[in-house]
């Protein structure tokens, strides 16, 4: 029996691991198209929702009460310890098909108004999550090396593995709580997971950053080969975990290497103390084609507190033969969007220090 | 007693006044408690990057890519066309050159796509954001956005409702509940229809922007329900707690004051195309005003949109509205007020499709209600991408069909035997400079130039379909005539490689890669001539089809343009105007057949004569001999 369930809950899996991507021919369902007694106003809807659950229960009922009903037993199935019988219930519900539908706000189509299916093929990864939890919890400090190895397998895995990391107490100035990984665990992931760069991995890398703070593993996020939204999500919260000179020297590096993620990090570049950041890098980078608006941004926020309209208008006369640094110096202008900016904007035309017609004319219309 | 009548007085004046609290609810990644519910993968937080993200840009961060678009490049110009409730300045950007005529001296047409009317669908400055920076990127390709920036004006405004955009980005993962519950409700219901926060539909008038206060928080207009046709249609409309609230009156909203101001900047009378582009269902909605050439070319025009998404392993499906019947959305107003193309591009997640996942289940979410609003981060890159080119093919499209400008004819020693151009404006004259008379079993080189590009290449640098589109890649050529006895045809064979990208044997494109073609052929010798002069008066007859499958203008002595819903002179092969062009038949050449000693011409149709069998052995021995010299002249 359990072998039967186990097979039960991969399949079910698989499907949650399925992800459709491919172009059907078929478009979608019209409002025209569905039975008049399947078709339900928001005001049903509502006034379905606002009623007791248990007033529906054992009488008759339309579809939408149905649907309704059997999302409300996935929504409360609680995932831990499933049943024989909550796990074919989920799997059953799975493959549910939706009765009950409204019009889409904007146009002629039939919208389901529960998804009942893909709350159960949730419930079964959550599950699944779950059990290798259970597998991995010991294994994280008995057996640190399996469980950098298991924490990758699958889906499942990797997130449990990121709840287990989020949950253990970080060590931190030496004191180590209940439950925290030592600083040897954590070398010994990050060292495994930096050396597998897999899209699971940076998962678990970024989960140890917010856990221990570790410098080497949210190098390796932000330099992996891999683009990924975890690099971009990591990097906005780098001050959390960071001192001023290690961000420095993290933000220096992705300007420099001019990595997917430069744009941003030369916006927070800018966000660093004035006693730490080197403006002359931002400058610089003022007349690079690719990142030179980045910089403008960058500057035009530190303006906000400090602002040194001379310098850029010298950045500007100093590079006038060049298209990107001049359209860049007066981005920053544009973008500081104060009256020390505008007058500045004004004296640079009046002062015909803009060598491009079209330039002259953007700026022209901006002041207008 | 007193005590609590005074609290509840109290109670009364602060809900009144406004500043009462709502309950602050939150999308998670896996927990759902009374005030979470799980999505299923990472709730999106913007971040701040000018350059395209695995994710969504801050809005500050999108202003400034679109401000340096428009301060680098020359063909971008910024413009604000109003300011939000909230006093920000609504921007709006053109692309193209400064001028408002065409390479031919026509005025431009003009297309206007519109973004981020509704504050939550963040799918939406993300791609029309995609859409301005490829324009940009691609604006020395001498191909499609070259053609369109020099001959087009196409107006972007990325964010209309910008101050509901910044209340979704002031609360990326918080909403309030639904109208109607409280603390006390199950998560089901007060989740049931999210407001204000990351849920946020509607503009901002008298709204702050603390999401717990109560008083304001269901306060907007939808402003894709503010438009006059159709205005307070649906029940809802003139509900102002409604998420589908049309305002006071029609066109009442700032923010739709801008976008009249947007499409004044085509100028208006030059529009002829109009998206709003919205998220999600991965549907177009394909209003159809009571205008059967109008609803054709669009229906035509959206399928052609379906099919470049096709391509790339998406499926925007058009959905066709009911001819006549609609709402107060954006894209309704200019279907039926401007008689042009319009949708509403719903991007995807999908909704609604057999067999794929609705909302956030598309990407194994747990289909939560409303989660479709919450695209996960790694699939925007994806999305920008494959809309591009399908956007751009639309205003390929409708920058109207093809024309031929220049036919011309040089033998194999290099002299001009014809040479014709066709004059500049909308009405033009066929100017030949050089017409002599060609003879039978001669070799030639035809050369035919259009005024836009007809092909496009693939990385190995052979000709390509545009993406997902199926055009006939070679042009036509035919030579038609009458020797005197019936009319006869002959076909020059044209074939892919004939499209011009660079100089082959002196001959090259015209203005962008591919607008022209050259083919070798040597003029049949069973062509008949009259008995009394030797000669016979021909036509070359050319057809293509363009990128998106336009036929020619098979008149070019009157310009196209747009007008009432439909092309305006478009001729077709027999030179009636209408929705679809043909042959353009209108090269006439004189034929000597001097080496023919026909006394009566007897070929007629398209296969040939029936000439004597002598003869024709005769002339297959001369033509042999003239293709032998012709080759050793060559090496």
């Amino acid at each position: 029996m359990k072998n039967i369930t186990m097979a039960a809950l991969y399949v079910a899996l698989g499907l949650v691991a399925f992800k459709s991507a491919q172009a059907v021919e078929k478009g979608p369902l019209l409002i025209s198209e569905v039975p008049s007694g399947q078709v339900y106003s928001d005001s049903d809807i509502t006034a379905l929702k606002n009623q007791d659950i248990e007033d529906y229960k054992g009488s008759s009922s339309n579809s939408l009460t149905k649907d309704y009903l059997l999302y409300a037993k996935v929504k409360a199935t609680a995932v831990s310890n499933l049943t024989d019988a909550e796990l074919s219930f989920l799997n059953q519900a799975s493959e549910h098909k939706a009765t009950a539908f409204q019009r889409h706000p904007e146009g002629p189509i039939a919208v389901p108004v529960f998804d009942v299916a893909s709350l159960a093929k949730h419930k079964l990864f959550m599950a699944d999550v779950n059990r290798q939890y259970k597998k991995l919890l010991p294994l994280l400090h008995s057996d640190p090396a399996s469980f950098a190895e298991m924490s990758t397998k699958t889906p499942a895995h990797t997130q449990a593995a990121k709840q287990l990391l989020e949950r253990t107490a970080s060590e931190k100035n030496g004191a180590v709580s209940s439950g925290a990984i030592t600083s040897t665990v954590t070398n010994l992931l990050v060292d495994n997971y930096r050396n597998s760069d897999s899209q699971s991995s940076l998962v678990l890398l970024k989960a140890l950053v917010e856990t221990t703070h570790n410098y080497t593993a949210a190098e390796a996020v932000l330099t992996s080969k891999h683009k990924s939204p975890l690099k971009h999500q990591l990097l906005e919260s780098l001050d959390g975990y960071f001192s001023d000179s290690e961000q420095e020297a993290l933000l220096k590096q992705l300007i420099t290497e001019k990595s997917e993620l430069a744009s941003q990090a030369l916006i927070k570049y800018g966000q660093l103390p004035v006693s730490t950041l080197d403006a002359d890098i931002l400058y610089r980078t003022l007349s690079d084609p690719k990142l030179g608006a980045s910089s403008a941004l960058s500057i035009a926020r530190l303006f906000e507190s400090s602002p040194d309209y001379a310098q850029v208008m010298e950045h500007l006369k100093a590079n006038q033969k060049s298209r990107v640094a001049t359209a860049n110096s007066l981005l920053v202008l544009k973008l500081t969007n104060s009256a020390g900016s505008k007058a500045a904007l004004q004296d640079i035309l009046n002062k015909d220090y803009i060598q491009f017609e079209d330039m002259k004319v953007e700026v022209s219309s901006w002041l207008n | 007693m007193v005590k609590l009548t005074a609290c509840m007085v109290t109670s009364a004046l602060v809900f009144m006044s406004g500043v009462a609290s709502g309950e602050v609810l939150n999308y998670t990644e896996n927990s759902s408690s009374s005030n979470q519910l799980a999505i299923g993968y990472p709730v999106p937080t913007p971040i701040d990057s000018l350059t395209a993200v695995d994710g969504f840009r801050t809005y500050d961060s999108l202003h400034s890519q679109h401000q340096s678009l428009a301060i680098t490049h020359a063909e971008v110009r910024s413009s604000v066309i109003g300011q939000t409730h909230n006093n920000r300045d609504i921007y709006v950007y053109r692309f193209g050159d400064s001028d408002n005529q065409t390479n031919d001296g026509l005025t431009e047409s003009a297309f206007l796509i519109n973004g981020t009317i509704h504050a939550r669908e963040w799918q939406s400055p993300e791609v029309v954001t995609e859409l301005m920076e490829q324009l940009t990127e691609k604006k020395n390709d001498q191909s499609v956005v070259e053609y369109l920036l020099e001959n087009t004006n196409i107006i972007i405004l990325p964010v209309m409702n910008i101050d509901g955009f910044l209340q979704t980005q002031r609360f990326p993962t918080q909403v309030t509940q639904s109208p109607g519950t409280n603390a006390g409700s199950t998560p089901s219901q007060k989740f049931a229809e999210p407001r204000d926060g990351r849920m946020r539909r509607k503009n901002m008038p008298n709204v702050d922007e603390v999401l717990s206060t109560e008083g304001d928080r269901l306060r907007g207009v939808d402003l894709n329900r503010n438009g006059t046709s159709f205005f307070g249609v649906q029940p809802d409309n003139s509900v102002p707690n409604s998420l589908i609230y049309g305002g006071a009156s029609a066109q009442s909203e700032p923010e739709t004051q801008a976008l009249l101001a947007a499409a004044q900047l085509g100028p208006r009378n030059r529009l002829r195309f109009y998206q709003d582009t919205h998220s999600f269902s991965r549907v177009l909605f394909v209003p159809q005003p009571n205008n059967s050439q109008r609803n054709t070319i669009t229906n035509s025009l959206a399928a052609k949109f379906q099919s470049t998404t096709q391509a790339q392993g998406a499926n925007y499906f058009p959905v066709i509205d009911q001819v006549g019947s609609g709402i107060p959305t954006t894209a309704d107003y200019f279907a039926y007020t401007d008689l042009i193309p319009t949708w509403t591009l719903e991007i995807e997640p999908p909704q609604g499709f057999s067999g794929e996942p609705n909302g956030g289940a598309f990407y194994g979410g747990t289909g939560a209600s409303h989660s479709g609003f919450i695209m996960p981060d790694s699939e925007i890159n994806r999305t920008r991408n494959q809309l591009a080119p399908a956007q751009i093919l639309m205003f390929y499209h409708q920058a109207g069909p093809a024309y031929v400008k220049e036919v011309m004819l040089v033998d194999s020693d290099g002299n001009d035997v014809y040479s014709a151009t066709w004059s500049s404006g909308a009405t033009r004259s066929l100017n030949v400079a050089t017409n002599n008379t060609l003879e039978g079993g001669e070799s030639y080189s035809l050369y035919v130039s259009f005024n836009k590009p007809m092909r496009i290449r693939n990385s190995a640098g052979n000709i390509a379909q545009y993406t997902g589109q199926s055009v006939s890649l070679s042009p036509t050529v035919t030579i038609t005539g009458n020797g005197g006895s019936g009319d006869f045809t002959r076909s020059v064979k044209a074939t892919n490689s004939s499209w011009l990208n660079q100089d082959v044997d002196g001959f090259t494109f015209s203005q962008y890669h591919d607008d022209a073609f050259k083919v070798d052929f040597t003029l049949p010798t069973d062509i008949p001539v009259s008995a009394t002069t030797g000669t016979t008066d021909i036509s070359i007859n050319i057809s293509a089809e363009d990128l998106a499958g336009l036929e020619l203008d098979a008149n070019p002595a009157t310009a196209v343009d747009w007008s009432g819903g439909a092309w305006t002179n478009y001729e077709n092969s027999n030179g009636q105007a209408g929705i679809n062009g043909g042959t353009d038949s209108s090269y006439n050449l004189r034929v000597s057949n001097q080496n023919l000693t026909l006394s009566e011409p007897q070929s007629s149709g398209g296969g040939g004569g029936s000439t004597p069998l002598a003869l024709l052995v005769l002339l297959g021995l001369f033509g042999l001999r003239r293709f032998n010299r012709f080759n050793k002249g060559s090496d």
